[in-house]
């Protein structure tokens, strides 16, 4: 525990009952949101690479080469890792809220860290359509090539709000400082 | 620093012993401690009022400014 950490009294019951459900909610999010995906991809793996490649609309006459079709669909894995690396974090800044510990170094980690992998998950949702539609057409002929471009809210939105979340981090660890020179004012 | 603390001078001359002014004032030993030794970046007015009180002296009893030339800033 650093000097200086700004610790919550009674009056902030509410605070740590709010927290500990969002702590939970963010768990049980971060262990779920990959497990569909990822079997998905299984099922995929196994699945004819003509006909996945048809489903996902792209007109090949063959089917993708099976390496980069693997490397395709590690990457599609990118934005929900992404997300729930950024939910593990959550979690553990409402664990810090729960615990009673509002200002320290600690909460500043998980809130940029929970900022910076939202971020990147929203990002990462509009460059990768892009690159995994090069990818499994990168070895079709000629005309068959294509080239898709995925604007979405969802992937705006979260490259905002995980901006939003990296600001208040930045307030956090400002307000941290000041909290430490504070309790050296006795 | 430029302000000395000569809090442990003004104990002395009192004979009261740290842990009775800690307990009077509120705060624990240690950040008395810290105190005494000039650690601390401030002292709130009403931890001030609570030792002058209790010690029955001045702030200028237990605070001095020393001026400090440019070579020792330096």
């Amino acid at each position: 525990m650093s000097v200086g950490e700004l610790k919550m009294d009674h009056r902030d019951h509410h605070l740590r009952k709010i927290s500990i459900w969002l702590a939970v909610i963010s768990t049980v999010l971060a262990v779920t949101l990959p497990i569909v995906p990822i079997a998905l991809l299984l099922g995929w793996f196994t699945t004819d690479l003509l006909d996945l490649a048809s489903r996902a609309g792209l007109s090949v006459g063959h089917a993708p080469n099976q390496l980069l079709s693997f490397i395709a669909g590690l990457l599609s894995l990118v934005p929900v890792l992404c997300l729930s690396k950024a939910l593990w974090f959550a979690r553990q800044y409402f664990l810090l809220i729960q615990s009673g510990i509002l200002l320290s170094r600690a909460n500043v980690i998980a809130l940029k860290g929970f900022g910076k992998f939202v971020a990147i998950s929203g990002a990462a949702g509009l460059v990768l359509p892009t690159l995994i539609g090069l990818l499994l057409t990168a070895n079709a002929g000629a005309g068959e090539k294509s080239l898709v471009v995925s604007l979405g809210s969802a992937p705006l939105l979260s490259l905002l709000f995980g901006g939003t979340l990296w600001t208040m981090a930045a307030v956090t660890a400002k307000a941290t400082a000041i909290a430490e020179d504070h309790a050296q004012i006795i | 620093m430029q302000i000395l603390v000569t809090l442990d001078v003004m104990l002395a001359k009192r004979k009261i012993r740290s842990k009775d002014l800690a307990v009077h004032i509120g705060i624990t030993e240690a950040n008395l401690s810290l105190l005494k030794q000039g650690k601390v970046k401030g002292v709130r007015f009403e931890t001030l009022a609570k030792i002058c009180e209790y010690l029955d002296c001045q702030p200028a009893d237990i605070l001095t400014f020393q001026r400090t030339t440019d070579e020792e800033t330096l």
